[in-house]
Parts: C-alpha cells; structure tokens; sequence
C-alpha cells in the first residue's frame, strides 16, 4: 500500500481481503493498488483532477463485498467444501447406527446409554450447525444467495437451541433423544421441565419457519444449484416444516398428526444430508468460472 | 451488464493475446466491446485467481513505471479450456441465432 494511497481505497481493500489467507491479501491489496492507480493516472490523462479521478477509479472497481465473497469462494471454498461433505455423510451415519449401537452395548446400563446419548447428541449439534454453516457460505459465496445470510443463522441457532432443551432433558428426565422435548406442557415434570419444553417448541418453530424460508429460496433460485436446488429444498422442506408444526399437535393431543409429522422427519434426514453432501460434491468439481457467474 | 457464464471465456481469451495484467484485461474487454461490457472492474479478480489455481493462467510479477504489476499468461491447459469453452459459447450463440432467425 502506498502513503499517498486514499484513505477510502485502504478502506475499500479491507473489506475486499477480510479473512483471506495472508499472503492471498497481501498480493491482492498490491494488484488491486496498482489496477487503481493506473485508472488514476489514465483518468488524469483525460483531464480529470486527482481527487475525481480517484473517486472514479474507485467507483469503476465496483462493491468490496462482492469481489470479497468470490474471493473467499477461491480462497477457503474448496477445503470447506470437502470437509461439509464429510460432515454432512458423517450426520447420516451416526443416525442410522450409532443410536443402535448405544443401546446394545450398554444394554441395561441406563446411565452408560445416558452419557453415550449426550455423547451423540453433541456430535450431531456440531456436524450439523457445521454443515448448515458450510451450506449458507456456499449459496452466498458461489450462488450470491445474499438474502438467505440471516435466515441461516436463525434456523442453525433456533436447531442448537432445540438440541440443548433436548439434551438437558435427556439428562435430567432421562427423555429420549431428539423427542425427549416432544412433549405437551401438561407432562412437564416439574417447573425447569417445562422451561425446556418451551425452549424446544420454541426452537423447533423457529427451525421449521426459517427451513421453509430456506427451502422456498432454494426453490426459486435461478442458478438451479447445479440441477439439485429444487431436490435440495423439497428434502429440506421435507425435514424442517414437520418439526416446526411437532410442538403445536403434540400440545393439541393429535398423536396420528405427531406421528406422521415424525414420519416425514426422519425421511427427510435420510434425503437431506445425501442431497447437501452431492451439492458440496458437485461445488468441488465445477470451479467457480466454469459456470454461470455475474460480471457486474 | 450481466455476463452469465462468460467471464472465464473472456478472461482466457484475452489472455490468448499475450500477458497482461487485471487492469489491461479491463480496459481491453470495454475497449472492444465498445463499452457494451461495462461491468465492475474488480469482480475480474476472483475469476483470475481462480484460474491461476486451477492452472489455466500463470501469475507473475514484473516492474514497469516504477510499478511491481502482477501478470498473467495462459498456460497449456489454459489454451485447451479456452477451445473448448469457445466451442460451448458458438454453439450456444448459434442456437439462439437459429431461433431468432438471424445467421452469424
């Protein structure tokens, strides 16, 4: 950076390298100074005064934050990529096995089960909000799905704060896992029990309004995700709505509702992470220039 | 002006024409476009880091007017995704032509 540098560019290359890689930033700020003073240099030519020259010149380079999420899609996409996909497989995996294997390894050792279900319980908290974190960098930094940033964060805190009721129920009640929350607030057992079932409602709700935000976005998107962006949002759909709408027919005492409701949930956990670690699996292959990408 | 899925295309293109630097290439891109293309400068940079990762262009630095500039040039692999990604845009274009009824 040079001193004669304005302070809006310095200003301006900030938010451009913010959380590259060091060296990424450094090579960057260098170019993009130069590109810069060369647009200055020519616009003077032209017979500009230096300071509109250089508030074209800026102008002519465009928005920090676009150019910032392409560059983040460069610099950290790939390896994050990978690893949701791992992660994403890994979250099937331990649904479908582990909750078994816990039971038959510890069978009649109630607190052993307990500890091995917390165990899993965390395990699933994390790979999951790591996977929908990796999902909601992706659609923002390959797909510019800017609108869905808020709608993440909401649906991936509404599932952690869902989870944690679940777990301390489990702890404290013994409930089983996932649907230890799952119950009307006539069966709470004590007044901190029906704390937890209202954190739970109100964490699923909020998982099952902002899946659906999520999923009608995804439904509309116009890139088409590589061809699975509707696939995606009918799984998501598929998983998040019913567990919005558990809490109300457990509350209202239709327990067909429930558990068709439980029904839908579980199908649409074994569609949902296949279809998101495809998505990441297709993202790695295809680089950001070789498909559709918005120049302006 | 929007340029879906051009970009790459342009870049390497412009690149076939010998080394240059994200400043030239824009400039270069309005020039023969007339202005037609008119797009944010800086958004070129991700796509040209990109492409330097995957190994299509080679990133070097070289002092001109006192200035470190960082230029690029198309590697071999480069030249082969240029024709192929040519040869996807023309018969694109000559679709769209068939159907608007103009010939290229």
């Amino acid at each position: 950076m040079n001193r004669d540098d304005p302070p809006s560019l310095h200003h301006w290359l900030s938010h451009v390298t913010k959380s590259l890689p060091e060296n990424a930033a450094q090579t960057i700020t260098a170019e993009i100074t130069n590109h810069f003073l060369d647009a200055v240099d020519d616009y003077m030519a032209e017979g500009l005064p230096k300071e509109a020259a250089q508030t074209r010149a800026l102008a002519d380079l465009g928005t920090a934050e676009t150019i910032n999420r392409g560059l983040k899609d460069v610099y950290h996409g790939q390896r994050l990529y990978k690893i949701g996909a791992v992660a994403s497989m890994s979250i099937l995996a331990i649904l479908i096995f582990i909750p078994g294997l816990v039971y038959n390894l510890w069978a009649g050792n109630t607190l052993a089960i307990q500890i091995g279900n917390i165990i899993v319980g965390f395990v699933l908290a994390c790979l999951t909000a790591y996977v929908l974190d990796t999902l909601r960098r992706l659609l923002i930094w390959r797909f510019g799905m800017l609108a869905l940033n808020r709608t993440f964060k909401v649906a991936i805190a509404s599932y952690l704060l869902w989870l944690a009721a679940d777990i301390v129920s489990l702890t404290a009640y013994n409930a089983p896992l996932y649907i230890g929350s799952l119950r009307a607030l006539s069966e709470a057992v004590t007044e901190f029990d029906t704390v937890l079932i209202i954190a739970a409602w109100i964490g699923q709700i909020g998982l099952g309004i902002n899946g659906f935000l999520i999923s009608w976005s995804l439904w509309q998107a116009e890139d088409k995700l590589y061809g699975i962006g509707k696939l995606l949002a009918v799984c998501l759909a598929v998983m998040a709505v019913p567990i919005g709408l558990s809490g109300f027919a457990v509350n209202l005492g239709w327990t067909t509702a429930v558990e068709f409701l439980y029904l839908l949930v579980v199908m649409g956990h074994i569609f949902v992470w296949p279809v998101i670690t495809m998505l990441f699996i297709r993202t790695i292959f295809r680089p950001p220039t070789m498909h559709p990408t918005q120049l302006a | 002006m929007n340029l879906k899925g051009s970009l790459s295309l342009l870049l390497l293109h412009m690149l076939s024409l010998g080394p240059s630097h994200g400043y030239g290439i824009a400039k270069e891109i309005k020039r023969i476009s007339e202005g037609t293309l008119d797009f944010a400068e800086g958004t070129i940079y991700p796509t040209l880091h990109d492409l330097a990762k995957q190994g299509l262009i080679e990133a070097y630095e070289e002092e001109m007017n006192g200035r470190t500039r960082r230029y690029y040039k198309l590697t071999g692999a480069g030249q082969t995704a240029l024709n192929q990604e040519r040869a996807e845009w023309q018969q694109f274009s000559l679709g769209v032509n068939r159907i608007l009824g103009e010939t290229i």
